[in-house]
C-alpha cells in the first residue's frame, strides 16, 4: 500500500499552484540556460557551426543549473512539511493514527523527492539536445539523476528535521541554505587551512579526500568532471598529495562524487530518524524536558562563571 | 474499558492533572466536565497517546496507554478540541486519507466512508472541498474521521464547541446513534447541562482534581443541599404563603408579584406532600415545579464558582 501521506500530498499538490510555479520557473531557467549557451558558443562563432566538443559544455551548464535549482527548491518545498501540519492543527490527527512517526516523515520526504523526479523528467527534452549530438551517454545521465536525487534526499531530510523544530518555515529554509553553504565553502576553507598548516610536510591525498567528501560543490564538480573525461579533480588532488598512492585512494580521488552520494544518504537518513524522534509525541516530551533542564543547567553554570 | 489511575501531569512546576482516578465501563457515555483550564484536554491527550503522563496509568482494555501508546491506536478514536483540515482535498479524499493512515485496505474504504458520512449527515457533501465546509460540518467530518477504523473507545474533546444550538442538537443525535452502536464515549465540555441528558455518567474535574463522579442524578443529590421550587397560583397568594411558611423544609421564600420561589431541602415525597397540602387547601395552582438550571449551580458550587 502506498504511503498515505505521499498519496495525499500528491493529490493536493497537483491542485495547488506552488509546484506549478516552481516547475515553470525551473523549465524557464533550463531553457534560458540552453538558449544563452547556444547564443554565446554557437551563433557567436563566425562559422555558425555546431562543434560536438562545445556541446559537452552545454551538458555541464544544464547539469549545473539543474543542481542549483534543486538545491534551492528542495528546502523551500520541504521545510514547511511538518511545521505546516502543526500550524494547520492536523499533526495530532496524523499522530493518533496507526502511521508511525517514521512513515509520516518518510511520506513527506518521498513527496518532495517525487517532485524533484518530476522536475528531472520534465527537463529531459532539454537534455536530449546533448544526447542528439552524442557528446554524453545515457550512463552519464543516470549518474546525474542519481546524484540529483541523493542531493534532494539529504537536503529534504535536513529540511524536515528543522521543520519539526521551528514553527516558521523561513527559519528552516535559511538554516538548510546555511548548512549547504558551510558544506560548500567551510570544507574548502578547512582543506586550504590544512594545506597551509601542513605545507612543510605535504598533506596526504587521503586526508584531502576525506575533507572534501562532504562538499556538494566538489561532489558535483567531480561528477561532471569524470563524466566528460577532464579528470581535473584527480589531478588537483594528486598534485596536492605526496608519495605513491594505493589504488583505492586513486579511485576515490577520481570518484569523490560517489563518496559524496554515500555521505548524502547517510546524513539524510540520520536527519530523517532524528525528525521521526522529534514528532513522536510520547518520546518527544521526555527529550524536551531533558533538553530544557540541561539548558537551564548550562545557563546556571554560565552565570556562576560570571 | 477505561481506567485512569492516579494520573498526574505537570508542566514544569504547574500541575495540570493532579492524581486523577476515573473508571468508565463499556458502552457508557462519560461526560468530562470542568471549567477552562481544569485539565480536560490534557487528560484526553494523554489517553490518546499524544502526551506523556508525569506519573500514573491510563488503562484501556487492559493495556496501559502510558507504557504502550501505539498498541492502542486501533481501539481509540480521538477528536481534538481544535483541529484543521487540508486545502485542496475533497471530503471523500479526506476520509480516504485517514482510512489509509489506519491501514484499511482500498477495497474496504468505500462502504466504510459512505456509511460514516451517512451517520454524520454529510453524504450530500461528498465531493465538496473540506476547507469549504462550515464549522459544524467540519466538526461532524472530524467525528466521522475518528470513526474510520471502528474504534471501541471515542475520546471527544468539546465536539460541540463553537456550534449553534441546532448543530449542537444534531451532534447529540449523532452521539446517541454511536452509543446505540455500542461505543464507549468520553466527551468533554465545560457546560454540565449540555451533557446531562445524554451521559450515563459524569466526572466533574476542577484544577486537575476529580470533584465528583457518578450519574447526573447522583451528583445532584450528593451535592445540592437545596432545590429551588417555583410556584404560581392563579389567586389566593396570601393563603398559599401562609401554608408554605408553616413548612419546616421550606426556606428563603421569595415573593414576586405573581409567583413565589423557595428553597427546599427534603426528598421528592416531602415535596409532593407540600403540593398536596396546597391542593387540599383549595389553592388554584397554575404551576408547581422545580426550577431548572440547578445543574449549573451545582457545577458552580463544585468548581468553586470559577468559569462555566
Ligand atoms: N503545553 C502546556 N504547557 C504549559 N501549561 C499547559 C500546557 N497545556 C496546558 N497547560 C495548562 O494546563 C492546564 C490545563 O489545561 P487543559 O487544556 O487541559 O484545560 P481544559 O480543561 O481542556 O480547558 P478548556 O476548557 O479551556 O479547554 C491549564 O492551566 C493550562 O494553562
Ligand atoms: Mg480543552
Amino acid at each position: 500500500m502506498m504511503n498515505p501521506v505521499l498519496r495525499r500530498e500528491a493529490i493536493t499538490s497537483l491542485r495547488g499552484w506552488k509546484n506549478y510555479a516552481v516547475l515553470t520557473f525551473y523549465l524557464l531557467m533550463m531553457t534560458l540556460g540552453a538558449g544563452i549557451f547556444f547564443y554565446a558558443s554557437v551563433f557567436q562563432s563566425y562559422r555558425f557551426a555546431f562543434d560536438p566538443q562545445t556541446i559537452v559544455y552545454l551538458y555541464v551548464v544544464l547539469a549545473a543549473i539543474q543542481m542549483a535549482l534543486v538545491v534551492l527548491s528542495v528546502p523551500a518545498l520541504t521545510a514547511g512539511s511538518i511545521s505546516g501540519e502543526r500550524e494547520r492543527q492536523t499533526l495530532d490527527l496524523l499522530l493518533v493514527t496507526k502511521l508511525s512517526p517514521f512513515s509520516i516523515v518518510i511520506g513527506k520526504l518521498l513527496s518532495s523527492m517525487a517532485f524533484v523526479l518530476l522536475l528531472i523528467i520534465s527537463t529531459l527534452p532539454v537534455f536530449s539536445i546533448v544526447f542528439y549530438f552524442g557528446s554524453v551517454g545515457i550512463g552519464a545521465l543516470l549518474g546525474m539523476i542519481g546524484f540529483t536525487l541523493t542531493t534532494a534526499f539529504m537536503l529534504g531530510g535536513i529540511s524536515i528535521f528543522f521543520s519539526c523544530i521551528y514553527k516558521r518555515t523561513v527559519v528552516s529554509i535559511m538554516l538548510v541554505y546555511i548548512i549547504t553553504g558551510v558544506l560548500c565553502f567551510g570544507t574548502l576553507i578547512l582543506a586550504a587551512l590544512h594545506i597551509f598548516v601542513r605545507s612543510y610536510q605535504d598533506p596526504s591525498m587521503a586526508e584531502m579526500i576525506v575533507m572534501l567528501i562532504p562538499n556538494p560543490g566538489v561532489g558535483f564538480f567531480s561528477l561532471v568532471d569524470s563524466q566528460i573525461g577532464t579528470n581535473i579533480t584527480q589531478e588537483v588532488l594528486y598534485n596536492g598529495g605526496n608519495g605513491t598512492q594505493s589504488s583505492f585512494i586513486l579511485w576515490a580521488a577520481k570518484n569523490i562524487w560517489m563518496l559524496h552520494m554515500a555521505f548524502q544518504l547517510v546524513v539524510g537518513s540520520i536527519f530523517i530518524i532524528l525528525a521521526a524522534g522529534l514528532i513522536n509525541p510520547v518520546r518527544e516530551h521526555k527529550q524536551k524536558n531533558k533538553s530544557t533542564q540541561t539548558k537551564k543547567k548550562m545557563k546556571k553554570e554560565k552565570k556562576g562563571e560570571e | 474499558m477505561l481506567e485512569i489511575k492516579e494520573l498526574v501531569k505537570k508542566y514544569g512546576k504547574f500541575t495540570a492533572v493532579d492524581h486523577l482516578s476515573i473508571s468508565v465501563g463499556k458502552g457508557e457515555i462519560c461526560g468530562f466536565v470542568g471549567p477552562n483550564g481544569a485539565g480536560k484536554t490534557t487528560t484526553m491527550r494523554i489517553m490518546a497517546g499524544l502526551l506523556n503522563a508525569t506519573s500514573g496509568n491510563v488503562i484501556i482494555d487492559g493495556v496501559d496507554v502510558t507504557k504502550n501508546p501505539r498498541a492502542l491506536r486501533e481501539k481509540i478514536g480521538y477528536m481534538p478540541d481544535f483541529f484543521g483540515v487540508y486545502d485542496n482535498l475533497k471530503v471523500t479524499e479526506y476520509m480516504d486519507f485517514y482510512a489509509g493512515a489506519y491501514g484499511i485496505p482500498y477495497k474496504e474504504r468505500g462502504p466504510i466512508m459512505d456509511n460514516l458520512l451517512e451517520i454524520v449527515d454529510l453524504a450530500h457533501k461528498k465531493d465538496s472541498y473540506v476547507d469549504s465546509l462550515s464549522r459544524g460540518m467540519k466538526q461532524r467530518l472530524c467525528l466521522a474521521r475518528s470513526l474510520v477504523h471502528d474504534p471501541e473507545l471515542l475520546i471527544l474533546d468539546e465536539p460541540a464547541s463553537g456550534l449553534d444550538p441546532r448543530a449542537r442538537v444534531e451532534m447529540k443525535e449523532v452521539l446517541k446513534q454511536l452509543q446505540e452502536m455500542g461505543k464507549t464515549i468520553i466527551i468533554s465540555s465545560h457546560i454540565l447541562p449540555e451533557l446531562a441528558e445524554m451521559c450515563t455518567e459524569v466526572c466533574i474535574i476542577n484544577q486537575g482534581k476529580l470533584a465528583a463522579q457518578g450519574s447526573v442524578q447522583e451528583i445532584m443529590h450528593k451535592l445540592s443541599q437545596k432545590r429551588i421550587v417555583h410556584v404560581r397560583p392563579l389567586k389566593e397568594m396570601d393563603k398559599m404563603l401562609q401554608i408554605l411558611k408553616e413548612q419546616p423544609l421550606v426556606r428563603a421564600i421569595v415573593e414576586n408579584t405573581k409567583d413565589v420561589e423557595f428553597d427546599f431541602t427534603g426528598t421528592d415525597e416531602q415535596l409532593a406532600n407540600i403540593l398536596k397540602q396546597l391542593v387540599v387547601a383549595d389553592i388554584p395552582l397554575l404551576s408547581f415545579k422545580e426550577k431548572e438550571g440547578n445543574l449549573e449551580e451545582v457545577f458552580m458550587q463544585v468548581t468553586g464558582g470559577e468559569g462555566v
